[in-house]
């Protein structure tokens, strides 16, 4: 078992405390909006939004909504070609949702789209009697069977790896054959709901008037709630407007601290529960079997996009698109926090290339307990030393 | 999770090693920066600190939307930070229906499928508009009670609206309606320089058909929302003769108080043979952390057995209902005896196991408040002194200090959890019962005043800051207008002041 914070790490905060900020000059007055910090971070949050949250999930949705495309051809005509199309489509969906999992705050946290789309593993007690539900799958068989579905089916039986038990089995996808009616009716239902969810989150930051007309259609023609009870704005436009009235970001700096918060979350999470779980001494033998992805043999690759959702957002820079950063921004104030993240982040795809795959079957490996090491404490305490370097003042 | 409790140790380090005289002189910083005593909401053991407080004092920009699900530097101290995050997950994470694996065992009939369902963000739930159990934030329990107030005891005190196929929920959720209904107060909901405000309260029905078991001619429906769960640890090491002490106190002071609940036959026994009296549930009703709401909720909201509890939250009539139900028999192929006997057992095998509640527990009792903000703001000081000078303190306490902390109510987890010895904490709070006497009221019409650290927070972490028992406030203003009863005289002090002494105590309250 790991030990959360060793000496060392008390030692390497002391320094911190000590030498970068132990004795700085004023710690009274809270941030004037007009400094110079806040110049250098407006566009680092600006950067954030539209580059790296917004266009995720705007990639995100409309991977959802081509693998429900893709879903329904498959049900239309039971191919392998349309099989292997709809796990190609299921793959690049879920690599997108990987990399938005740096910023598992706003909409998706306030919504609980975390959960509806993502909770493992699947209930498959739930799922065989379901199968057999003859008013149940009217229901989902039925048009509006994604919506039923979100209302009805229960958590643990929507999401990603709902759609994975249908079409991937040990790593591979399946025999087209052994698919059946049920489980393609199923799987329609599933998928649309995963797509709804999606969409929902984009126009939820972006609002709604920055999708696609297809988009606003759906979330009208669903009933899709994309507003909330304690801001008028866009999740997107609340961070925009970090530090003016109305914006729950009382500073550009809270807005800016976020981006570095859940960059640790996601940190912590990939090192400590999703490998780390299964890895280490774990809450129970049980949790031996506690393997995300595990019918696509997926899990190296989700660690591994999560990683790459840490760089982005750190960077500055998603899909080829590069702006104002963090990682910037800590170079100028504190060099060694910014390096130290950028080599956690270099160390952390290290340690997850050298994982042997597939996870599923090699999560109690040596090279796994390292990557735990990497993830869940470099990386994870760089990034907090680096929250406290952009919040020294 | 978070680890900025050790910010305390290191501050002293710093101090230690870090500064002398000469340097204060010299930077004009005191590494000693004063802090004053009620940032640290939690003490010293049980306050996150998003920075380091021996260098910058907390303001709002510091906390960010987690600041309620962080580990306290005792759970950091006692070397419990990886029990903290398994023991997260299971209050995160769905359980399911399996019957292995993590977290199995769900049902059959359950009244959520994972906490935080009802305490998103860590805090309070969120006003609805329906009553929908997978609804994200929904942390409205539902109150089934006969014409004489007393629970419906064919329903379980907290009623099931789900199940697991074949069986049928307690209550189909679909027949519950929940009605917003607008309300003038004798103010006409006005503020004596002309201010308005709104008041909304629910008003709830739950078709006779939508119920899965016999109920009585006559019932009524209310709901109770979830409160958030940070700093109950710190709650729990308040000593009870303290407790019994502010009751003393407010009784001499002329409140009429919930005499009953003092009398120390009516106190809660615990499994350890201990007795205490209520602290936590609007209604009294747990007397311990270790047999406390949490304690009680993973199972009973969840219906996941353990080895203390190898048996199914469930009321005998629910039982008969189901075991006699034809479609149940046919689905199972057993007879009714064998359903019922099935549903009734005393034990049944163990779903979470010995090692996996320890952890929740560690998790639960280790939970941080977050610290103060802003609190050297002018406004936020003009706003703290009125909130004393009006007599909101009379019963929003500000602070109590805790004794040695030596735990009790659960055998099993003696010497396992994080604990809070001697320490001052700032939860505003009586943890007494009083009677605010509002339309639509709580069950009883006791309501045990709910702690308010950390609720400035709820909008940042949650998404939504509603406020009271069955969240019909939409903000502090409405909140407090709503106190009748043992509120009513800070209330109408408050209604008499400015609009700017008035906004100076919503400040202080977010600050807090």
């Amino acid at each position: 078992m790991k030990k959360y914070l060793k000496l060392p790490v008390y030692l390497a905060c002391m320094a911190l405390s000590v030498i970068g900020f132990g004795c700085s000059d004023d710690d009274d007055d809270p941030v004037d909006e007009t400094d110079p910090k806040t110049e250098a971070l407006k566009p680092v949050v600006e950067n954030y939004v539209n580059n790296i949250v917004i266009a995720t999930y705007n990639k995100l949705a409309d991977a959802t909504i081509d693998l429900q495309e893709k879903i329904e051809a498959l049900k239309a005509d039971k191919t392998n070609a349309n099989l292997e199309a709809a796990a190609n489509a299921w793959k690049d969906t879920r690599k997108h949702w990987e990399l938005s999992e740096a910023f598992l705050f706003g909409a998706v946290a306030d919504f609980g789209i975390d959960p509806h789309i993502d909770t493992w593993p699947l209930d498959e007690v739930q799922f065989k009697k379901l199968l057999v539900n003859k008013d149940f799958m009217e229901q989902l068989a039925g048009e509006d069977g994604d919506v039923w579905a979100s209302q009805y089916l229960g958590i643990s039986l929507l999401g990603f790896h709902g759609i994975e038990n249908i079409l991937f089995a040990e790593g591979a996808t399946k025999d087209v054959s052994i698919i059946t009616d049920a489980e393609m009716d199923y799987a329609v239902a599933v998928g649309g709901d995963l797509r709804n969810q999606c969409v929902r989150l984009e126009a939820a930051w972006a609002g709604l008037d920055n999708v696609t007309s297809a988009k606003q259609a759906l979330i009208e023609e669903k009933e899709l709630e994309i507003g909330r009870t304690s801001s008028e704005m866009s999740y997107g436009e609340e961070m925009l407007k970090a530090g003016e009235a109305g914006s729950g970001y009382r500073t550009v700096t809270a807005a800016a601290t976020q981006i570095l918060e859940y960059a640790f979350v996601i940190a912590d999470e990939v090192g400590n529960v999703k490998i780390g779980t299964a890895a280490n001494e774990s809450a129970s033998d049980e949790d031996k079997n506690y393997i995300e992805s595990p019918y696509s043999y997926n899990s190296l690759e989700d660690f591994k996009d999560n990683i790459q959702s840490i760089e982005n957002a750190y960077l500055g820079t998603a899909y080829g698109v590069s702006g104002a950063s963090v990682s910037e921004y800590l170079a100028g104030v504190n060099a060694d926090a910014d390096k130290a993240v950028k080599d956690a982040i270099a160390a952390s795809y290290a340690a997850i290339e050298k994982i042997p795959y597939p996870f599923a079957k090699n999560y109690t490996s040596a090279e796994a307990d390292e990557a735990v090491t990497v993830i869940g404490e470099t990386l994870a305490n760089a990034l907090t030393k680096a929250k406290s370097a952009l919040l020294a003042e | 999770m978070k680890k900025n409790g050790v910010y305390i140790l290191i501050s002293f380090l710093a101090f230690l090693i870090a500064c002398s005289d000469d340097d204060k002189k010299d930077s004009g910083v005191d590494p000693e920066i004063e802090l004053s005593e009620d940032y640290y909401s939690g003490g010293l053991l049980g306050t996150f600190f998003p920075v380091d407080p021996s260098v910058q004092k907390p303001v709002w920009e510091h906390f960010t939307s987690s600041s309620f699900e962080q580990p306290t530097p005792a759970v950091e101290e006692a070397g419990m930070d990886l029990d903290f995050v398994y023991g997260e997950a299971f209050f995160e994470k769905q359980f399911n229906a399996n019957i292995s694996g993590v977290r199995h065992g769900l049902g059959p009939a359950y009244v959520r499928s994972a906490c935080i369902t009802c305490h998103p963000g860590y805090g309070h739930g969120k006003r609805m508009d329906r009553y929908r159990a997978d609804d994200y934030g929904n942390g409205y329990l539902l109150v089934v009670v006969d014409e004489d107030d007393n629970y419906v005891t064919t329903l379980t005190g907290m009623p099931q609206t789900k199940a697991v196929s074949p069986f049928l929920p307690p209550i189909d959720e679909s027949g519950i309606n929940i009605e917003w209904k607008n309300h003038v107060d004798e103010f006409g909901n006005t503020f004596p320089d002309g201010e308005t405000y709104s008041l909304i309260y629910p008003e709830v029905t739950i078709d006779r058909s939508a119920f899965n078991v016999p109920m009585p001619d006559v019932y009524h429906v209310k709901l109770e929302a979830t409160i958030g769960v940070y700093g109950t640890g710190l709650i729990d090491a308040i000593p009870d003769d303290s407790i019994i002490a502010q009751y003393q106190h407010e009784k001499s002071l002329g409140y009429t108080l919930n005499d009953a609940k003092y009398q120390p036959e009516n106190f809660i026994v615990e499994v350890d043979g201990t007795s205490h009296p209520g602290r936590y549930t609007y209604g009294l009703t747990r007397g311990t952390l270790q047999n406390g709401p949490g304690a009680n909720a993973v199972w009973n909201i969840t219906n996941v057995t353990r080895p203390s509890r190898t048996y199914n939250y469930m009321t005998t009539a629910y039982a008969t209902s189901m075991s006699q139900n034809k479609d149940i028999q046919d689905a199972l192929d057993l007879t009714e005896k064998e359903i019922y006997d099935q549903l009734m057992s005393k034990e049944l095998p163990v779903e979470l196991s010995e090692k996996e509640y320890v952890q929740f527990m560690i998790w639960h009792r280790g939970l941080a408040v977050p610290a103060a903000r802003n609190l050297d703001d002018p406004t936020v000081q003009q706003g703290k002194e009125l909130f004393a000078q009006i007599g909101c303190t009379n019963c929003h306490k500000p602070s109590w200090t805790t004794g040695p902390d030596e735990y009790t109510g659960d055998p099993l987890l003696k010497d396992k959890l994080p604990r809070y010895p001697y320490q001052k904490i700032w939860p505003y709070t009586d943890l007494l019962q009083h009677r605010l006497e509002m339309v639509n009221n709580i069950r009883t019409g006791w309501c045990r005043t709910t702690p308010l650290w950390g609720r400035g927070l709820s909008e940042l972490c949650t998404g939504a800051g509603d406020h009271l028992h069955d969240m019909r406030a939409r903000n502090y203003t409405e909140a407090i207008m709503w106190h009748g009863g043992d509120g009513k005289y800070a209330r109408e002090k408050y209604r008499n002041l400015s609009k700017a002494d008035r906004d100076a105590i919503v400040e202080f309250l977010k600050s807090i």
